[in-house]
């Protein structure tokens, strides 16, 4: 027994060294397939870089939520010869008083690695809309609600290049409107610069309310607009921006139920041209302070149509960031412009009625002054110079015309990141 | 139409001129900064853009249409 022991020592380390080797060798494999080379890299038994294995795909999630309630409360001094609601004098101007409660909904979803969608849903309640008149004649316009949808689908095709399905719907009272359009963004120069190019089109279908209360049936009109923009950075803290956008209009684009007065007591509905084509340029120049963590905005427009309008208007802004949980931004914004070629705030009796006329006094010359101030508190951890904080914020814009209408708008936002 | 066109031109192509200058990524913290767009956040815009479009002559030029798609607009 003693003599055989030897033996059966040896047979058993002999078999548990046959039976251990092919684990050996897949552990072998294993390790080799694993490895990594000197930078870091995934590398095969002969090495070869292997590739990243794909992140899993999380599938539909929602990145950004963001909502803001807005009031707007309007009126004028001495108000709109458009409007028939005021004086019993029909030739004086009339009010143009008017609520608007504005709250809206703002979502970023993200359907996989390069495709996401920003939607906005915004909603309009107008009370005593009186300035559109029609409450003289009907209370049909006393409370308007209005809806629309704005979808924003955009696809990343690589690290610079951008595609952008826009459409959407609005739906109010006296409209119908579908909106359709295509967007490409190219990022140029190492990032350095951006060039945007946009098409849209815009479908009404519009009920033609008269200022008598007579509607004869619904009409259309189209929109059709194309954009383009580049921006540029001049330096680490220096971006300038410049834009054009060319819109055309077709079909009725008068407000249906606004009315001029007539020499001797009448009135008469707005008529205008049944075509409208509309250039804007804009130019821009955004400059950070690092050192007291200011930032300014100057933005100059300038607008020409071939109704006769002229207009320029130039705003600033200032934002300051106290510490890292506030900011305050104030701007100013100033307006002017000559009125459309057909403005009258009386018609002369026998005046062509097959000619052009509005007294709408948005279309009249005028300046507008503006001014706003936003505080809004970052209320996460990030800090404030992140572009995803969330927070919470408060907003007043007081806004004044020099023939007599005035707004202010007070809104409070909230907005988080997912 | 062609001073349209002599502004249009000189839009695009006086900013092209010093686009020589390279910021490298590194050094984009500021100008990556939201508080480098003028218009502030998207829902603001769009507020003041219906206080602007429907109580004057004048709008476009912010990548969206000039008028169409409400009543109350110009």
């Amino acid at each position: 027994m003693r003599r055989g022991l030897p033996h059966r020592l040896i047979a058993s380390v002999l078999l548990a060294v046959l039976a251990a080797h092919p684990v050996a060798a897949a552990q072998d494999t294993v390790r080799v397939t694993t490895d990594t080379d000197l930078d870091g890299d995934r590398v095969d038994a002969s090495g070869a870089e292997i590739a990243d294995d794909p992140p899993p795909d999380p599938g539909w999630m929602l990145e950004r939520f963001a909502t803001r309630f807005a009031i707007f409360q309007q009126d004028s001094a001495p108000g709109g010869f458009q409007s028939q609601a005021g004086p019993a004098d029909r030739h004086r101007p009339g009010s143009e008083q008017a609520w608007i409660l504005q709250p809206i909904l703002y979502a970023r979803i993200r359907q996989d690695e390069r495709v996401h969608h920003d939607v906005y849903i915004p909603v309009d309640v107008v009370t005593a809309a009186s300035a559109d008149a029609l409450d003289v004649v009907s209370s049909a316009s006393r409370e308007n609600e209005a809806v629309s949808l704005d979808v924003y689908s955009t696809y990343e095709s690589d690290a610079d290049t951008r595609y952008t399905l826009h459409w959407g719907g609005h739906i109010e009272e006296p409209l119908r409107s579908a909106t359709l359009g295509y967007a490409v963004s190219r990022d140029l120069a190492d990032d350095n610069a951006v060039f945007s190019l946009s098409f849209d089109g815009i479908v009404d279908f519009v009920d033609q309310v008269q200022f008598t209360g007579y509607d004869p049936g619904q009409t259309g009109r189209f929109t059709g607009t194309v954009n383009a923009s580049l921006s540029q950075l001049l330096s680490p803290t220096t971006i300038v921006a410049v834009a054009y956008g060319l819109t055309g209009q077709a079909g009725l684009l008068q407000t249906p139920w606004n009315s001029v007065p007539i020499e001797g007591g009448d009135r008469v509905g707005d008529l205008f041209p049944h075509t409208r084509m509309r250039h804007a340029f804009v130019g821009r120049l955004a400059q950070a302070i690092p050192d007291s963590r200011t930032f300014f905005n100057a933005q100059y427009r300038l607008y020409v149509d071939d109704f006769g309008v002229i207009a320029h208007t130039p705003e600033a802004s200032v934002t300051q960031y106290l510490g890292d949980d506030f900011s305050m931004r104030l701007s100013y914004r100033f307006h002017t412009q000559n009125a459309a070629r057909f403005w009258t705030s009386l018609l002369p009796a026998g005046y062509d009625f097959q000619l052009p006329r509005t007294s709408d006094s948005d279309l009249a010359a005028l300046s507008a002054h503006e001014i706003g101030g936003v505080l809004r508190w970052y209320y996460d951890h990030s800090g404030a110079l992140t572009a995803r904080s969330s927070y919470l914020e408060a907003s007043y814009y007081h806004y004044e015309r020099t023939n007599g209408l005035y707004v202010n708008l007070i809104s409070l936002g909230w907005g988080i990141t997912l | 139409m062609r001073t349209v066109c002599v502004v249009l031109g000189l839009a695009f192509v006086l900013p092209a001129l010093p686009s020589c200058v390279i910021v490298p990524r590194y050094a984009r913290e500021w100008v990556a900064d939201p508080a480098m767009d003028s218009s502030g956040d998207a829902l603001a815009q769009r507020s003041l853009r219906k206080l602007h479009g429907t109580r004057e002559a004048a709008s476009g030029g912010d990548g969206l249409s000039a008028g169409g798609g409400c009543a109350c607009g110009q």
